[in-house]
């Protein structure tokens, strides 16, 4: 087995004695994802607070003399550029064009006899115009609603019925029943099974396709072939480094992602982080370790079963793409599973079964018996895949298109 | 000693290589009945045209094919049943055999002598005979890529050699490099003949096959038409040298594929 011993060192050294190859395989991506996530939060946040602090352009027609007082009164106002039409304004189809062009935000149009209607029990309307591709559009018409509307119709209810107390029926009272890990996990657990999963399976890509098919295609697999070691050793050599690898690589990016979701997250919400927050246990760390490692060495498995099967890195991309959609799928397919029960020998489909245990992994929840099953299931196509590899090795149909 | 007995070599074709062949056969028979052998201390030429047989025969010795029929003994070794016995002896120097680009010749020699079972004392040893011997010390720690095309045969023929292999296979030897590396690349193979090593080199050069060559098999559609020394081919031809022999035996034997 010393051949085994070289060959990792080998592969480890063919990374990390090349300063671009590290650079770009562990540098830039955590770079580029922390830059990435901080930049969406902090565009995302700088947008709310725009939207927030923008002075909306509003036009009222026939505005009645109790909406008028509580424009003022409530400091719609100030949020506001009201302009009040007339009755017979000839320009509400130039407000139109404004606010579909993006220059204004608002129409409202009361109707003549509104505030006799109001008092007569009648039901007079309100004719809300407003431009709902537009966010500051948008944002008008929630803040008119919110803050006039609404508020107007309690304060009339509340006259008619004699006092705003008997409006409330009764009072809820909210206790929530939950696990606190469930409860912090909730976000995480439903994003990162397929971040994990996904994200390994891209870091296994390039890895390995170049390690396998590249060696092919430049002509250096032969003189390894041509060595006392045993063609088993040198493939399972091969799996083990490169499954090494893409685990550093997977997690350089779940670091990152790590540190760079809450950043991105507080800035958008203001400094909460519920969802966002986990305490992991050991076991949760050692299931989580477990399940990632052997996740790696199937990824490494299946496409070094595929890549070596091609003649150059090209092809063998070619070759990996659609298992690379299968497995994006199997990972999504976790994101819209919610908290309804799977069957526990779904765990034992490879890689959706690991997903779903990270998942659980996630909010605390993952049992023995789904656990084994992950392991089992992805370490049988692993051991498959791998007898597969070691075959093709001694294949001088595949090593030398024989 | 090399020992290839009746070796027989049919690759199956595609459908997509059956057309590029413009062939109805969906076989290629590469080597046929090819019977010879090569003793220590004796360089061993495999003389042909592009595509006679001569790379696929020196593969199935290498072990990087098997033999359809026939057998192929290396050191008393069958390639088959004692591959890696087999590699353990022999070195295969090709031109489609390259070096890691990523990597320095000292990097891959050391790589290379622990695959081999080597000794760190071993390798060391060894790595300042070759490496001195070729000049590589000057750029022992250069990447691959960095190199020269002579300097890459010079640590590719070095990293091949690192165990000491009693065989030393070498396909064109010479091909592609400029004249200077090209005669130190031939004068190694006089020295190793010297050492007592087996040495099978497959040329199309027939100045080179006549000046480096104990003995001569010639393959003509992957089969071993004559063999002998030069003088004995040369005489059974009835020509002045080694090239007209060559020429006169490929009008006789060579026939168009179907």
């Amino acid at each position: 087995m010393n051949g085994v011993k070289y060959i990792i060192s080998k592969e480890f050294a063919r990374v990390f004695k090349d300063r671009k190859l590290v650079f770009s395989l562990f540098i830039l991506p955590a770079v580029l994802m922390i830059g990435l996530y901080s930049l969406i939060g902090s565009l995302a946040g700088s947008m709310s607070k725009d939207i927030k602090e923008h002075v909306s352009t509003v036009y009222i027609q026939n505005v009645p003399e109790e909406i008028k007082s509580l424009i003022k009164t409530t400091g719609y106002d100030k949020l506001a550029k009201i302009t009040y039409l007339q009755g017979n304004a000839s320009n509400v189809d130039e407000i139109k064009d404004d606010i579909l062009n993006g220059d204004a935000e608002l129409l409202v149009i009361f109707d003549k006899n509104f505030s006799e209607d109001v008092k007569n029990f009648k039901t007079p309307s309100v004719t809300i115009g407003y431009n709902s591709a537009k966010d500051y559009s948008q944002n008008a018409y929630s803040t008119f609603n919110q803050v006039i509307a609404n508020t107007y119709s309690q304060t009339v209810i509340a006259e008619r019925i004699g006092g705003a107390e008997k409006l409330t029926v009764f009072k809820t009272v909210n206790e929530e029943i939950v696990k606190e890990d469930e409860k912090n996990g909730q976000f995480l657990a439903m994003l990162i099974p397929y971040l994990i999963t996904f994200l390994i399976f891209a870091s296994a890509m390039g890895i390995v396709t170049d390690a396998i098919a590249g060696e092919k295609e430049r002509g250096t697999m032969a003189r390894l072939l041509m060595t006392p070691v045993k063609r088993s050793h040198l493939a399972f050599g091969k799996l083990v480094s490169l499954s090494g690898l893409s685990i550093i690589s997977a997690i350089v990016y779940a670091v990152s992602m790590a540190l760079a979701m809450p950043m991105m997250m507080k800035t958008m919400t203001g400094g909460s982080t519920v969802g966002f927050a986990i305490n992991f246990r050991t076991g949760q760390l050692l299931e989580l370790v477990v399940l990632l490692v052997i996740l790696a060495y199937l990824y490494v498995a299946l496409i070094s079963a595929l890549s070596i099967r091609a003649k150059d890195v090209k092809t063998a991309s070619t070759y990996v793409s659609p298992l690379y959609i299968v497995i994006m799928v199997a990972a999504l397919m976790t994101m819209f599973t919610g908290s309804r029960d799977v069957d526990p020998l779904m765990h034992a489909i490879p890689v959706y079964g690991t997903a779903l245990s990270v998942q659980k992994i996630m909010t605390n929840s993952l049992g023995v018996v789904e656990f084994l099953y992950s392991v089992a299931g992805n370490l049988v196509l692993a051991v498959l895949c791998t007898v597969s590899v070691t075959k093709s090795f001694c294949s001088e149909k595949i090593m030398f298109n024989a | 000693m090399i020992e290839v007995n009746n070796l027989t070599k049919v690759y199956k074709l595609s459908k997509n290589e059956m057309a590029k062949r413009k062939t109805k056969k969906n076989i290629k028979c590469a080597a046929s009945g090819i019977t010879f052998t090569a003793k220590p201390g004796e360089i061993y030429g495999l003389l042909g045209p592009n595509g006679a047989g001569k790379t696929t025969t020196l593969r199935c010795i290498a072990t990087l094919l098997t033999p359809t029929e026939g057998e192929v003994k290396v050191c008393g070794h069958d390639t088959v049943k004692e591959g890696e016995a087999v590699r353990e002896d022999i070195c295969f120097l090709t031109n489609e055999i390259k070096l890691d680009p990523f990597f320095s010749p000292r990097y891959l020699f050391d790589f290379f002598g622990h695959l081999h079972g080597l000794s760190e004392e071993a390798i060391e040893a060894r790595r300042k005979e070759l490496f001195g011997y070729f000049g590589i010390d000057a750029f022992e720690d250069k990447k691959i890529e960095e190199l020269s095309t002579g300097m890459k045969q010079k640590a590719a023929i070095a990293v091949s050699l690192v165990q000491d292999p009693k065989v030393v296979i070498f396909d064109e030897p010479t091909s592609g490099l400029d004249v200077i590396t090209a005669k130190s690349v031939t004068d190694f193979l006089a020295k190793l003949k010297k050492d007592g090593k087996t040495i099978i080199v497959s040329t199309h050069i027939m100045s080179e096959a006549e000046k480096l060559c104990d003995k001569i098999g010639v393959i003509i559609d992957g089969k071993l038409v004559t063999e002998g020394t030069i003088s004995d081919i040369v005489g059974k031809c009835g020509t002045n040298d080694l090239e007209d022999a060559f020429f006169v035996l490929y009008r006789d034997n060579h026939k168009e594929e179907e």
